[in-house]
């Protein structure tokens, strides 16, 4: 029962408030230090009674024997002179005497001092008792008594006297031992004293350190978490603290607030990833998409029903005669050709080149030397890789739109450059120039992946199938290469018209 | 498991820290006991319901001492407390009658006194109400004191053992030397040497020779014996009556290196003749129980007190240390 009473009360301990704990240790080391005052101020009391005591017996004693001096002094001077100041004197020193008499100890002792008493006090009686015989018998005028009681109580006197002087230096001779021991237990007590007071202080101090090292430690621990938190460092170990205090409380609410911050870190990472999951799938879906319809598209042409068919023109040129009929109709079965064998996703840039030269002599027949094509290609980037039916859609475009309005000296100018760190393919024209706004269009919608066709629209059908065409070689130039760079439209810095950049980045995998 | 340790660490040291605090606050407060001085302590239980005074001249001291002893043995029996009054010196010539004196100032319940032989006209303490106070006295045996009773030695009986130990050590015979003491005005000391004389007398191949003390001498009581012992030849058996030539013949008999030789038959009771009989220098040690004087007197008071009667006349014991003759 008293074992689970002490339970009890050091789990109540272990789980009070921070200001109960501090009240208590202030308590029990304030109840201590006063406990070890009061304890001290006892024994030093006790020491000063003690010394005085010692040295009251020996004032009493010689008290008494002056009260019984003067006594038989009175009455040796009333037995000679019988005047009125020595028996008023005699009788006021005889109070006295009896008052310290009564005092006395009046019962036989084993005690030195006791039996010493005892015997002082009955020759005290004898002797006021033979002293008032002496004193009546001298009012009386009897002079035998007078004499014969004056003698004894001489005679009683002078022993009385002798136990009074024994019993003096007997209390002297004790109390100087009395005084020598206390003297000796003094110093060894203050000796014992001082280093036990040393050893409580220490003690108290350190449990009062300890008690506040309790309290204290789980703040520092909970400040340096705080930091750590404030620092986005979210990587702490929790408290997991079963205390019912105040610090507990702050701790179980630190270690809510970590997981429910640790939660929400790890539900915003999961939709980030699954965000961009999706987004990518996305380009995926819409880069599929648009090769499914341009494959749809040059299915939907018949592409080898078309070269059979220009073949068999070409033949039949031939066998007319019509050798450029003939060398046209090739052209545009190479051009077709390329079409159709680049079916999937990139070739060479000499590949594309080639096909390129195939549309422009298409363009040449058809517009004549209304337009002047130059080209300036270095031919070591000839081996580099890029998606397919990329400079053809370009080059139409220059032609379509760029040089639409000018019926003369319309150029366009191809250049391939090899830099230190990536391939340049330009394509310029010194025609209108580029809509900035149009440009951003196309840049936008190619960067959310649509191809900007509206079938429905048929307000500026050549707008809508160029802007798409556009669109569809930006796409794909950022899907092949992974970049948002590739591509651009910049104003022509030979003076007035537009520029197509392509940068090709100078990377391994897309090279032989 | 760092964690658990480190914790029963912590309570182990506080629960140490406790116990230091508590041991050293206790150890403080007993360290009060040693301001407490046993003398005040045991005042309070020394009271006692009677008061026995034993009292004798300085001259007696030596035999009234331990007459008071003896009564102080049997004093808390009697819850009794037992006071000695023997003048300081010899100097200050105190009379048996001062004594008296001091008694009824002090008036005891009863008075153990020694009494010196011849004493006369002695006026015995009084009560306040004029009763005499009950005497009982001891040492020398006075007639004419209305005592209580007398606890004394009955010195017949001495003088017969010491005739019976003479024969006994010189195997009926031979001769002894004792030591006169001179003290024919005693008469127990007269009794004693005639009931001795008389029975050796009886054994006729005994003869008894006195080995006399100058009384005027400027010899010292030692060179006295000496000179004796020394000039007389042949000393096979010395007697001596009192513990004080006892001891000075034992010396002599030591320093003679004559102690296998001539025996020693002594009197006293006193350490220092114990001692000389446990060394085999005295033969035959006669003792006469003087505390046994003491618990005879205070039984014999208590008695009167209870049933108003008392034997007059009461012996205390005689021992006698004798060494087997080789």
């Amino acid at each position: 029962m008293k074992i689970e009473t002490f339970k009890n009360f050091f789990l109540s301990l272990k789980h009070s408030s921070i200001r109960a704990k501090i009240v208590f240790s202030l308590a029990v080391s304030t109840i201590i230090t006063m406990s070890l005052t009061i304890l001290l101020s006892v024994i030093v009391t006790h020491i000063l009674e003690d010394s005085g005591k010692s040295y009251q017996s020996n004032a009493e004693l010689d008290l008494y024997l002056m009260q019984l001096s003067e006594t038989e002094a009175a009455m040796e001077t009333y037995m000679h002179y019988r005047t009125f100041e020595s028996i008023d004197k005699y009788y006021h020193y005889e109070a006295a005497a009896e008052r310290t008499i009564s005092m006395m100890n009046d019962r036989p002792s084993e005690n030195e001092f006791l039996q010493r008493e005892y015997k002082i006090h009955n020759l005290s009686l004898t002797f006021l008792e033979l002293g008032n015989k002496a004193i009546a018998a001298r009012r009386a005028n009897n002079s035998l008594d007078t004499d014969y009681y004056f003698k004894k109580c001489l005679d009683c006197y002078n022993f009385l006297r002798s136990e009074i002087i024994d019993l003096n230096m007997l209390y002297f001779t004790r109390n100087a031992t009395n005084y020598n021991t206390m003297k000796n237990n003094t110093s060894r007590f203050i000796s014992r004293a001082i280093l036990s007071i040393l050893i409580i202080l220490v003690s108290v101090s350190i449990l009062i350190y300890m008690s506040i090292m309790k309290i204290t430690q789980p703040l520092k621990e909970i400040s340096q978490v705080a930091l750590k938190v404030a620092d986005r460092d979210f990587d702490i170990t929790l408290f997991n603290s079963d205390s019912r205090n105040e610090i507990g409380n702050i701790c179980r609410a630190f270690d809510a607030m970590i997981i429910s911050i640790r939660e929400y870190i790890d539900t915003i990472w999961e939709k980030a990833m699954k965000e961009n999951e999706l987004r990518e799938k996305e380009i995926e879906m819409r880069a599929l998409y648009t090769d499914a319809h341009f494959k749809a598209l040059q299915d939907q042409i018949q592409p080898h029903f078309l070269f059979n068919t220009l073949n068999t023109g070409a033949q039949l040129a031939m066998i007319e005669g019509a050798d450029k009929t003939c060398y046209f109709l090739e052209q545009v079965a190479d051009f077709l050709r390329y079409n159709i064998q680049h079916p999937g996703s990139d070739a060479t840039i000499q590949e594309e080149l080639g096909m390129l030269d195939n549309y422009i002599y298409i363009m040449k027949v058809r517009f004549g030397e209304r337009y002047k094509f130059i080209k300036e290609i270095d031919e070591t980037a000839f081996n580099v890789r890029m998606p397919n039916t990329i400079l053809q859609p370009l080059v139409e475009n220059c032609l379509k739109h760029g040089l639409k309005d000018v019926s003369e000296n319309g150029k366009i100018t191809i250049r391939v450059q090899k830099n230190s760190s990536d391939i340049q393919i330009t394509i310029s024209d010194n025609g209108k120039g580029f809509d900035p706004e149009k440009k951003d269009r196309i840049m936008s919608d190619a960067e959310r992946g649509s191809n900007g066709i509206e079938l429905n629209r048929h307000d500026d059908v050549n707008e809508e199938h160029v802007s798409a065409g556009l669109v569809n070689v930006v796409s794909r130039l950022q899907l092949y290469f992974h970049s948002g760079n590739v591509f651009d439209i910049l104003p022509n810095p030979e003076g007035k018209g537009t520029m197509f950049v392509i940068n090709i980045p100078d990377n391994t995998e897309h090279n032989f | 498991m760092k964690k658990i340790w480190s914790g029963f660490f912590k309570h182990f040291l506080t629960l140490l820290l406790i116990s230091i605090i508590f041991i050293s606050g206790i150890l403080l407060i007993l360290e009060l006991r040693h301001f407490s001085f046993p003398e005040e302590q045991e005042e309070k239980y020394s009271q006692r319901k009677y008061c026995v005074l034993v009292l004798g001249t300085s001259a007696n001291e030596a035999f009234i001492t331990q007459v008071y002893e003896g009564a102080l043995s049997v004093s808390r029996e009697y819850n009794t407390a037992v006071i000695l009054h023997v003048p300081n010196s010899q100097a200050e010539n105190i009379s048996t009658q001062t004594l008296m004196d001091y008694a009824e100032y002090l008036k005891p319940d009863c008075i153990i006194a020694y009494m010196n032989p011849n004493e006369k006209n002695l006026k015995l303490p009084k009560k306040a109400d004029g009763s005499q106070i009950p005497i009982i006295t001891v040492g020398n045996y006075i007639p004419d004191i209305p005592s209580l009773s007398y606890i004394g030695i009955n010195y017949s009986q001495v003088g017969k053992i010491v005739a019976e130990e003479i024969t006994s050590s010189l195997k009926n015979s031979g001769s002894v030397y004792i030591i006169d003491m001179n003290m024919d005005n005693n008469p127990n000391y007269s009794m004693l040497m005639n009931v001795l004389m008389n029975s050796i007398n009886s054994e006729k191949d005994i003869t008894v020779n006195t080995l006399t003390l100058p009384m005027n001498s400027s010899f010292s009581r030692e060179d006295a014996i000496r000179q004796q012992i020394a000039s007389s030849d042949g000393l096979k058996l010395i007697v001596s009556l009192s513990e004080e030539f006892t001891v000075l013949t034992s010396q002599t008999l030591t320093d003679l290196n004559i102690v296998g030789k001539t025996q020693l038959i002594g009197f006293g009771d006193s350490a220092d003749s114990h001692r000389y009989y446990e060394k085999g220098i005295i033969s035959t040690l006669i003792s006469i129980n003087t505390r046994d004087i003491g618990v005879k007197a205070m039984r014999e008071f208590f008695e009167f007190r209870e049933t108003g009667y008392a034997n007059n006349y009461v012996t205390s014991k005689v021992e006698v240390l004798k060494r087997s003759s080789k």
